[in-house]
């Protein structure tokens, strides 16, 4: 089984090759980053979330399901995508919630005319399933949205 | 009374910021408001954290403080995420810190997977 961390960066470093989506993010790829598990040197997962500065989107492993889903994948991993659209008033051309997922899904990646639905995030994974987004509010009442990618892990790779 | 006594706290105990109202965003307007409890702690102190709830004399400002207004605490842009304004001319602001154009984050997962 792979470890989930690698995919975790690297549908970071898929996202961040979205130009209108870094664009949204202040221009900043680094804007969108990854959350890992380590324990005394990250925060709480929850502490994270809600401290997510405006705008940016977090990478966060969810989980794995394991299971005979078909003759050669076995591990299904499970990603949440956490976006805080930036302060839109004022804005030349405010970009909403919408829009901002509709460039995650369907924005161009690596330089291609492929998005990130139609790639192989990594060579040990096989193109996402079709991914979700919802709708959530945090402590503050602020709206912010999660989506949600699963990747199939091609065999058990050692 | 209230507005009396609400104002009498914020100066005994106010912290200055400075707001930069969306109508006029090159006019830095100085105000005073009191840290209160937001809905998670985090481990510094309000006005170097991301969350920050600010009470200020709503009445007392000019131009009113508006939800997309940007605040600035100890050098840290906030923008005002949401407000409520009591009844008395009171309002806490809910901040949240804006993000930086030049990020100091790094990608920690796969760098100390590979170094492990």
């Amino acid at each position: 089984m792979l470890n989930p961390a690698i995919l975790t960066d690297a549908i970071v470093t898929t996202l961040q090759t979205i130009p209108y989506l870094v664009a949204a993010m202040n221009g900043d790829g680094d804007n969108i980053y990854a959350y890992h598990y380590f324990a005394g040197s990250e925060h709480r997962l929850a502490e994270a979330i809600a401290k997510m500065t405006a705008p940016s989107i977090m990478v966060y492993w969810e989980g794995t399901q394991g299971g005979n889903f078909s003759g050669y994948e076995i591990f299904k991993h499970r990603f949440s995508v956490v976006i805080r659209a930036a302060n839109q008033a004022n804005a030349e051309t405010p970009i909403s919630y919408e829009g901002i997922w509709q460039l995650v899904a369907n924005g161009h990646v690596n330089g291609t005319s492929l998005n990130i639905r139609q790639i192989n995030i990594t060579p040990d994974v096989d193109p996402m399933e079709t991914p979700s987004v919802a709708h959530m509010v945090d402590g503050e009442e602020t709206d912010y949205f999660v989506g949600s990618f699963v990747l199939p892990e091609i065999g058990d790779t050692a | 009374m209230a507005e009396i006594l609400d104002t009498a706290c914020i100066v005994a105990f106010g912290t200055t910021a400075v707001l930069y109202p969306q109508s006029t965003p090159e006019t830095a307007v100085p105000i005073q408001g009191i840290f209160e409890k937001p809905s998670i702690l985090e481990e510094v102190l309000p006005g170097f954290s991301s969350l920050v709830r600010f009470f200020v004399g709503y009445l007392d400002i000019t131009p009113a403080p508006q939800h997309g207004d940007i605040i600035t605490i100890y050098g840290t842009s906030y923008d005002v995420d949401d407000m409520e304004v009591d009844a008395v001319g009171g309002a806490t602001l809910k901040l949240r810190k804006r993000s930086n154009t030049v990020s100091k984050r790094t990608m920690q997962g796969t760098a100390m997977i590979t170094t492990a």
